[in-house]
């Protein structure tokens, strides 16, 4: 069921950004930084869903204020003049990466212990 | 696999698609600009990528004005050719009026005399007689010399042919009346003609001929119309 959304939620959503007008170059650095926000997120929730402590509030809400939060701070870094937006993204990004490394390991145990079972057999 | 369906499960997943619909929305919508922004020059382009185009722009702006600068030196050089070209032209052209004016070549006009011979009962006027008068005004100074509208140049020739008829310029019947018109200092010209009994008028008259002599401000005389060839003689180098 989930699976299934998450596919025509993805579905939908590439027919949404060909269809929607594209926006000007100045706004998509923010999109772009709010894109790796909820990449961020999206991680975080798949690896605390292996970890068995997901919780959809602390999801959602990490998906929408990290991304907004990212571009508030990129606002903010444009105005000072530093290049916040890099800080968020190598926080993001890193956490990723971890988050990846969680999932990538799961997976691994998961497989090898099939093989295990397999061998015993 | 069974599909559960529980409420929990049912607002999960709809969140979860909602979630990734707007990821993968505004991912695309950011393809999208990030793919036009490419497309569509300088405005859209990265500060290092502008910096590059900027050096790039610099480099090319300043050969173009190098070449700028060479051209408008070879310019300047062919402008100052020209018109040293047209100098030269200027004052070939000045002589060569010069040269066809003297030469009678040209249409003139300037203070002078006008003279008008005519013959009466008692005498005619013979080719002598008009010979007497072009020299008499040439001496006199005029610079340019008509006889019934047939210019006097340096080869023209006066005569008369069985004592009948007078010839000029070797085709040009002419007869009385003559008028004779010269160009030159009138003054001259008037005193030199009025001479008391040694000068034209008063040899005419004399002779029983009618002469009239009239001074102008503005005697004008056309040019000499025949073709002029040098057949036999050469330059002699």
């Amino acid at each position: 069921m989930t699976i299934l959304t998450i596919i025509i939620g993805a579905l939908l959503g590439v027919l949404l950004g060909f269809l929607l007008p594209t926006i000007p170059y100045t706004a998509s650095k923010y999109l772009a930084i709010a894109i790796v926000a909820a990449l961020d997120s999206v991680f975080g929730g798949i690896a605390s869903n292996i970890k068995k402590n997901f919780d959809l509030k602390v999801f959602i809400s990490g998906f929408f204020v990290n991304a907004i939060i990212a571009m508030i701070l990129t606002y903010l870094g444009q105005r000072l003049n530093v290049d916040i937006y890099l800080a968020a993204i190598i926080v993001f990004v890193g956490r990723m990466f971890n988050n990846l490394g969680i999932i990538r390991r799961y997976y691994l145990n998961k497989i090898s212990q099939k093989f295990n079972k397999k061998s015993e057999k | 696999m069974t599909i559960k369906r529980d409420k929990e499960t049912i607002i999960l997943s709809v969140i979860v698609g909602i979630i990734s619909l707007l990821l993968v929305g505004s991912m695309f919508i950011q393809f999208r600009a990030v793919d036009k922004s490419e497309e569509s020059n300088l405005e859209g382009l990265r500060e290092d990528e502008l910096k590059t185009q900027i050096a790039t722009y610099k480099s090319r702006y300043e050969e173009t004005m190098e070449q700028y600068e060479t051209n408008r030196n070879t310019i300047s050089e062919y402008i100052s050719t020209i018109a040293e070209n047209k100098e030269a032209t200027d004052l070939l052209d000045k002589e060569l009026n010069e040269s066809s004016m003297l030469l009678g070549l040209t249409d003139v006009e300037g203070e002078g005399v006008i003279i008008t011979l005519r013959d009466t009962e008692e005498a005619i006027y013979s080719a002598d007689d008009l010979l007497m008068l072009v020299n008499e005004l040439k001496y006199a100074g005029a610079e340019a010399i008509s006889i019934n509208d047939n210019r006097i140049i340096n080869l023209t020739d006066i005569i008369s042919i069985n004592n009948s008829f007078i010839v000029i310029n070797s085709d040009a019947r002419i007869s009385s009346p003559f008028t004779v018109k010269a160009i030159g200092d009138k003054a001259y010209l008037m005193s030199t003609l009025n001479l008391k009994n040694s000068g034209f008028v008063d040899l005419m008259r004399i002779n029983n001929l009618e002469v009239e002599v009239e001074a102008s401000d503005n005697v004008q005389i056309n040019k000499y119309s025949k073709p002029m060839n040098a057949e036999i003689m050469k330059e002699v180098q």
